[in-house]
């Protein structure tokens, strides 16, 4: 899929690039399925989560933000489903960005060692002539 | 495979997968049922369930008007619903009236039976237009209506969702219903397109 700017399009008709039948990314379908497995288990319905929705995107756009690709879009997702979590007292702010940290620190060490696994140092060298 | 890189990971995979995480240690989600339910929406809804709706509405004027009165119903005899739809309100198209549908607020869509909203149909930029500018929204996504149409914009809200039952082209009649799902687009069923008996495919139906 394209990324499309809304805001520079001429016409509606540049934004049917947007469409798509998949979600765009791995974390936008996670985010996608987590809010629907929690309302089947009834932490909060599908309705409380819209009004939440809503909340995030009138926000997004009051303060000059347009939804203009999916990823903004799964990005309000997110953010609605954390102050879901929040209000329902499921997860505190505190402990997402506690655990978001250790994500973050985690990732950070797999770089480092990804970073020797790709420039090896051989065991013995021998010079040659 | 690489690892992905902090770097170039974006914030909403890292929150995401925190979010993923905390609810598993709590034992308020199974990461199995998230896959689940990802993969159903990936692989078993779409528009052609939709298609398959209007075709048969096309097909059988009993089925059609039992659509029209009570949606919901009319789809569950085809085994199809699902936690999304409350309330399936199907909107007729007709020579003298065409039927559009938005969400104003944000994106709500009857995703049992169209599937994942497209990108364009949760933007600002829809959103927001449709309302103030329907007629010239539409000849900008293609669809030029004659002035003598009537237009009507449904705002899709929680408990109700909207399906458009476009106008079935003359020149299908008595064609089979596989054969008629096959040129229902999604967009038909949104209201801002209509059927054509040379309308493709849907694109996703050649994976």
């Amino acid at each position: 899929m394209q990324p499309v700017d809304v805001l520079s399009c001429k016409s509606l008709a540049d934004l049917r690039g947007l469409d798509t039948f998949r979600f765009p990314t791995p974390w936008s379908a996670r985010a996608f399925g987590v809010v629907l497995a929690l309302a089947e288990r009834g932490q909060f319905t599908l309705v409380d989560f819209q009004t939440a929705l809503i909340a995030e995107i009138a926000a997004y756009e009051q303060q000059g933000g347009s939804i203009d690709s999916d990823d903004a879009y799964y990005s309000r997702w997110i953010e609605a489903l954390a102050a879901v979590l929040k209000q329902r007292q499921l997860i505190s702010g505190e402990t997402l960005e506690a655990a978001e940290s250790e994500k973050r620190a985690a990732l950070a060490a797999m770089d480092h060692d990804h970073h020797h696994a790709h420039h090896p140092i051989p065991l013995v060298t021998e010079m040659g002539l | 495979m690489s690892h992905p890189s902090s770097k170039s990971k974006p914030w909403q995979a890292i929150r995401t997968e925190a979010i993923e995480s905390l609810l598993n240690e709590l034992g308020v989600i199974d990461s199995a049922r998230v896959d689940e339910i990802v993969h159903h929406y990936e692989e078993h809804v779409g528009p052609k369930t939709g298609a398959h709706v209007v075709a048969r509405a096309w097909s059988d004027p009993a089925f059609k008007q039992r659509l029209l009165t009570d949606g919901l119903a009319a789809c569950a005899e085809l085994g199809i619903g699902g936690p999304e739809t409350e309330m399936l309100h199907v909107l007729e198209n007709t020579p003298t009236v065409h039927n559009v549908v938005v969400c104003t607020l944000c994106s709500c869509y009857p995703w049992p039976i169209l599937g994942l909203p497209p990108a364009w149909y949760k933007s600002s930029a829809y959103r927001s237009r449709l309302v103030r500018e329907p007629r010239k929204v539409l000849a900008e996504m293609g669809l030029e209506l004659p002035e003598a149409v009537e237009l009507r914009v449904w705002d899709s809200v929680a408990e109700i969702r909207y399906l458009v039952l476009p106008e079935q082209p003359p020149a299908t009649q008595g064609m089979s219903e596989d054969a008629l799902a096959a040129l229902v687009t999604r967009d038909a069923m949104i209201g801002v397109a209509k059927v054509t008996a040379l309308s493709l495919p849907f694109a996703d139906s050649g994976e």
